[in-house]
């Protein structure tokens, strides 16, 4: 097995005839932290979006683990390990912080919820992850309420949460302390470095505190190209 | 989750509304009509308020229910519960058909799909008249019997529809409380988010279509055997829009909701068409009224009901309980 998880050669993305990524090579080495910086604009996003096949990418190739996942669809990618969080909080707020976790867990294994006979709490592994991220999140005391009423501290983490619920290998984090607090952010720092001990946490970040403190390697992006 | 929303309260009130029906109505028909939609919209509901999807599309299953009991009972005489069950598979797969091909455009454009295909099928149900009786719909479609006793009176045809609908009822409460039904509420609230946990959202909405379809063209069936007629009026855009503005009438938060839209719009229809012929007017203003007052319909009605009289604080939070 070779040391690198993820791997992109020469990927590109059009939206139009905006060139929002070009010719991006990046490897990313298992267990290691590794983040993205760039101004506004750079493409980080976007190769976020590539990475998770959320955008198709129009040249290149996306390899997770040395297979080719270039054309692999979002869903099936999460399947094959790789989970994300969004810069601009994306929960189900109506359910509870539980049920969202619980929901990020079931993702895994999506086709036992198609049987419409078939019970949520029946899934008990689904359900001892989201207790278990909980906990690794410290949400315990929140669990049951509505993930719309959460602080938006709470609430950022509750986003992480959903990418580790998904028990990826590969977790892609964009901006996690957007608009935080500074005990959030001490926080949420402590928790990336925690997931680079058993994933490979590739992040989008502005702070460069946090970029310097926690980074095994850094990428700079501009203009959809990389820098550095 | 609220008190009343519990599985096991939402099958009660089925329950007691089966039974308290013949102690208020005289006419077991419409006593009959009211159960029959009821399933209906609460099939229609598992659309509208557990995925999200507004469809003009729940006319066409009702429509092809009602058409496969009008022809297989009036042509070939099979035995009803074939011809039920028979309903429901093909209602199952014409809405697979139409949901997997509506599904690929989200809002307005899914919405005009919805109804492009409703009118597509009328039009065909119009054009071969030699299957469906056009204009005249197909005539004599007879009552089913049971241990030999026919069920020609309204009343004992209602006792069949009663135990078809507590089953279905059953059915539906299932699918909402399954782990596919909770995933239906998530693509609801946040679509992008279910697929990137990995969830293939296309393929949630089609089962939601299907289950929906063989449910209304299960309700289509008993339809022709209450009115001993499969009219084209059933297959007509305006049982879409009958069957969408009863689900709204009746919230579409919970599937007992929709129990009482269909009761409360044929009850007040049956009231005022008594008193004025252009009854229709009214109703209009009815559902101006909840739309402007009640957003969460009758069903939003009861439960702040319940938490005035017997929870004393309702507070706008919800109860931190799991969903």
């Amino acid at each position: 097995m070779t040391d690198i998880a993820l791997q992109t050669r020469g990927l590109g993305v059009k939206y139009g005839s905006f060139n929002a990524l070009a010719d991006v090579d990046l490897a990313i080495r298992r267990n290691s932290v590794h983040s993205i910086i760039g101004p506004n604009g750079a493409g980080k996003t976007t190769l976020f979006h590539a990475l998770t096949g959320r955008v198709r990418a129009s040249a290149g190739r996306i390899e997770l683990d040395g297979q080719d996942i270039t054309t692999t669809s979002d869903d099936d990618r999460v399947r094959l390990g790789i989970a994300r969080s969004f810069q601009v909080t994306s929960l189900f707020p109506n359910l509870t912080l539980r049920e969202n976790l619980r929901l990020a867990a079931q993702g895994r294994t999506p086709w036992q919820a198609l049987a419409p006979w078939r019970r949520a709490e029946s899934n008990t592994s689904a359900l001892a992850i989201a207790d278990e991220v909980i906990s690794r999140l410290e949400l315990g005391a929140v669990a049951g309420r509505i993930a719309g009423e959460l602080s938006h501290g709470q609430q950022r983490r509750l986003e992480v949460g959903m990418a580790i619920a998904a028990r990826p290998r590969v977790i892609l984090l964009d901006e996690p302390t957007s608009g935080m607090g500074i005990d959030d952010i001490e926080a949420m720092k402590e928790l990336i470095r925690d997931l680079g001990r058993d994933h490979t946490v590739l992040f989008i970040e502005h702070n460069m505190g946090i970029v310097m403190n926690i980074s095994d390697m850094v990428t700079v992006m501009r203009l959809g190209r990389k820098l550095v | 989750m609220h008190p009343l929303d519990k599985p096991a309260v939402q099958f009660g009130l089925a329950v007691l509304t089966v039974a308290v029906l013949p102690l208020f109505l005289t006419s077991g028909i419409l006593a009959t009509e009211i159960l029959i939609f009821a399933m209906v919209v609460a099939a229609c509901n598992l659309l509208l308020g557990y995925t999200g999807l507004l469809s003009f599309g729940q006319g066409i299953f009702f429509g092809v229910g009602t058409y496969a009991a009008g022809i297989c009972l009036t042509r070939w005489q099979v035995p009803v519960p074939l011809v039920l069950a028979g309903s429901a598979i093909l209602g199952a797969a014409i809405a697979t058909l139409v949901g997997w091909l509506s599904i690929r455009r989200q809002g307005v454009y899914f919405v005009m799909l919805t109804l492009a295909f409703s009118q597509l099928f009328y039009f065909m149900a119009y054009t071969f008249s030699g299957i469906t009786g056009g204009d005249n719909g197909l005539l004599g479609v007879p009552r089913p019997s049971l241990g030999g006793a026919e069920l020609n009176a309204p009343w004992s045809y209602y006792t069949y529809v009663a135990v078809c609908f507590l089953a279905i009822f059953a059915i539906l409460v299932m699918v909402t409380q399954s782990t596919f039904g909770r995933t239906l509420i998530a693509i609801r609230e946040n679509e992008g988010r279910a697929a990137a946990i990995g969830f293939p959202t296309r393929l949630f909405k089609i089962e939601a279509f299907a289950i929906s379809g063989a449910v209304t063209a299960f309700g289509g069936a008993l339809h022709a055997m209450l009115i001993g007629v499969a009219p084209l009026s059933n297959i007509e855009h305006h049982t879409s829009e009958l069957i969408l503005i009863m689900t709204i009438i009746g919230g579409s938060s919970s599937l007992f909701g929709s129990v009482l839209g269909a009761g409360f719009y044929l009850l007040l229809a049956d009231a005022l068409s008594a008193v004025w012929p252009r009854w229709l007017l009214l109703l209009g203003l009815v559902l101006v009224a909840v739309a402007l007052f009640l957003q969460r319909g009758l069903w939003g009605l009861v439960e702040r009901l319940y938490d005035a009289v017997l929870r004393r604080e309702p507070s706008p939070t919800k109860p931190a309980e799991e969903h």
